[in-house]
């Protein structure tokens, strides 16, 4: 038996979040402890959570969604959690998603940093929010369809919407950086462990759905201006990343070329909120020359 | 029952080009024809084949390279009546059930479908390197890749010759691979342009063949022997030419002087024997890609 830990992480969805509690507790393969993070909720969520059995409840303030598996991942680590298996508050797992990775594991005898589900929004079809990246050559030395006769591709990055992640690989890479906030957090820690050595999965037959009201990947050019805050922390943490793997002087460069290519696109693009857009745009960059989040580390 | 021609182009391999016969002989799923290409072949092949009356032969008389045997084949297949063109190399030696577990994936498709690759594998069974199809998240910006998956399927934007199927329809929209190429590029071009022409493209888990080379290797300029180097030619020619084709001149220039100045530059860091050798290479194919202007040719229906 895998000694597994489910973090899920949650900010004012109490309905989403009853459904994911449940289909969690309704595993086949049985995670020895369920974690939520309740990120600071308003709308009942604690209250809820603190009549809950069998699940073990950390409340914080609004760290965002990676301030919240930070804390989830960290506190996994320290009950000694093997395995780690993470997932937002509208992840709604199948009977046997957590089965069928543990099987897939099984299944290779080799030092697996973490193992994605394929994830589905409710129409059956894969969410454009949640696909793994694929190289043909998986860290430039492993073809990515060595297992693919397993129904297992090996990738780059996925994103947190049911991950299985080694703990081994958590005590050698640090924790996810929390101040990301939202977005990239993912790419980035996935990415962080398979370049250390880690090799990464997608699992075709482990299947969750992704109850969000749309089925959609946020594009910059054409988001509405509700959702435009977002992109502050998207543009952000994009920019440090470059940052941090290319060096400040390429950086800098590459931070000017893109500044401007993004803004003609998006004059180009759209004729509403034209400065609304571009100020998130240059206020990201920005702040991106100043951000310097450190990895903690277990 | 759909129809399939199968295509294999040969160029002195006389025993591999009979095993991958074979192979395909003993197909689980019935061939309506074989053509084979024999690209200016002077060993047993010629007379081997003047005696064989199972198969449509193309004599080309000078080797015009993987690109030219592709592109009479397929141009042959296509001025016929059949559904799909199943096109290899001479050292693919197929599994009895490879074209099967590619045409019972067909009819699951909704849309228009460009072709389906197979697995490639090398002898000790992992996947062959120099045939890794190029699977992106989002295929043509639309669909995500793995929309397909539970049928061991996933779409690619580009694959290579190396089992690979072909829908008729098409390639009578989008015209024949460029023969200029000589080789190298040439599968991934031809794949991109099917793809980019709306078709759905598709590596598919199952359906696997064995691509029978001595290494299993993916050539890489910067460690390359004397012996290779002369391919490279053809590679970056073709590669150059490709991007001046898709981003035009003016990106192309800037582009290539960043491109020749950096492979330069890493080519000295790396290798410390023949840097004269390899790098003139580099100029000479960076100059022709500029004058380099294949043009497509389409299919002429019979």
């Amino acid at each position: 038996m895998y000694n597994i830990t489910a973090v899920i992480v949650t900010n004012n969805r109490l309905d989403l979040l009853k459904e994911a509690v449940a289909a969690v507790k309704a595993q086949t393969y049985q995670p020895k402890q369920i974690i939520v993070v309740n990120n600071e909720s308003t709308d009942g969520t604690a209250e809820w959570l603190d009549n809950q059995t069998g699940v073990h409840v950390i409340h914080q303030k609004n760290l965002g969604g990676s301030g919240g598996f930070f804390t989830g991942i960290k506190s996994a680590v320290s009950m000694n959690a093997d395995w780690i298996w993470v997932m937002d508050d509208d992840t709604i797992c199948q009977k046997d998603t957590l089965q069928i990775l543990v099987q897939k594991l099984e299944l290779l005898n080799k030092p697996v940093g973490f193992i994605g589900s394929k994830c589905i929004w409710k129409d059956g079809s894969p969410h454009l929010m949640n696909l793994p990246a694929i190289m043909p050559s998986f860290n430039k030395k492993i073809s990515f369809n060595k297992y693919d006769d397993k129904r297992l591709l090996l990738i780059e990055t996925n994103s947190f919407v049911s991950i299985l992640i080694n703990s081994k690989a958590v005590k050698k890479v640090g924790l996810p950086y929390k101040e990301f906030f939202i977005w990239g957090d993912d790419q980035e820690y996935t990415r962080r462990i398979t370049k250390a050595g880690y090799l990464g999965f997608y699992c075709m037959d482990s299947i969750v759905l992704h109850k969000t009201g749309v089925n959609y990947f946020p594009d910059f050019y054409r988001d509405n201006v509700p959702n435009l805050w977002k992109h502050n922390y998207g543009f952000r943490n994009e920019f440090f990343m470059v940052k941090k793997n290319k060096g400040f002087i390429f950086f800098i460069f590459w931070l000017v070329i893109k500044v401007i290519y993004t803004s003609i696109k998006l004059l180009i693009i759209r004729k509403d909120d034209q400065l609304k857009f571009l100020r998130v745009l240059f206020n990201s960059a920005a702040k991106s020359i100043f951000f310097n989040p450190k990895i903690s580390y277990v | 029952m759909k129809e399939v021609i199968a295509v294999i182009v040969t160029y002195n391999r006389f025993s591999l080009l009979k095993k991958a016969i074979a192979a395909i002989e003993k197909q689980t799923y019935p061939i309506k024809e074989i053509i084979i290409v024999n690209n200016g072949s002077t060993d047993e092949t010629v007379a081997w084949l003047a005696n064989q009356n199972k198969f449509k032969v193309i004599y080309i008389k000078e080797n015009t390279g993987a690109s030219g045997g592709f592109y009479h084949g397929i141009k042959a297949a296509a001025s016929m009546k059949m559904d799909w063109i199943w096109v290899m190399d001479d050292d693919t030696i197929c599994q009895e059930n490879a074209l099967k577990f590619l045409m019972d994936k067909a009819p699951k498709i909704h849309g228009k479908l460009g072709f389906i690759g197979s697995r490639c594998n090398w002898r000790d069974g992992e996947p062959h390197l120099m045939n890794v199809p190029n699977i992106k998240p989002v295929f043509n910006k639309a669909i995500p890749f793995n929309y397909y998956d539970q049928y061991n399927l996933l779409l690619a934007e580009s694959n290579s010759w190396v089992s690979l199927l072909l829908n008729i329809d098409a390639v009578r929209d989008v015209g024949l691979p460029y023969k200029e190429f000589f080789f190298w590029s040439d599968d991934l071009e031809y794949t991109q342009r099917i793809t980019q022409a709306g078709y759905m493209g598709f590596y598919c888990t199952d359906s696997i063949v064995l691509h029978d080379t001595d290494k299993n290797y993916c050539p890489d300029f910067y460690n390359e022997t004397i012996n290779n180097v002369w391919k490279y030619k053809y590679g970056f020619r073709n590669e150059f030419f490709l991007k001046r084709k898709s981003k035009g001149y003016i990106y192309f220039a800037f582009w290539l002087i960043a491109k020749v100045g950096y492979t330069s530059y890493k080519l000295i860091k790396i290798r410390k024997d023949h840097q004269f050798k390899f790098i003139g290479i580099l100029f000479s194919s960076a100059w022709e890609s500029i004058f380099f202007n294949p043009k497509i040719e389409k299919v002429h229906l019979i």
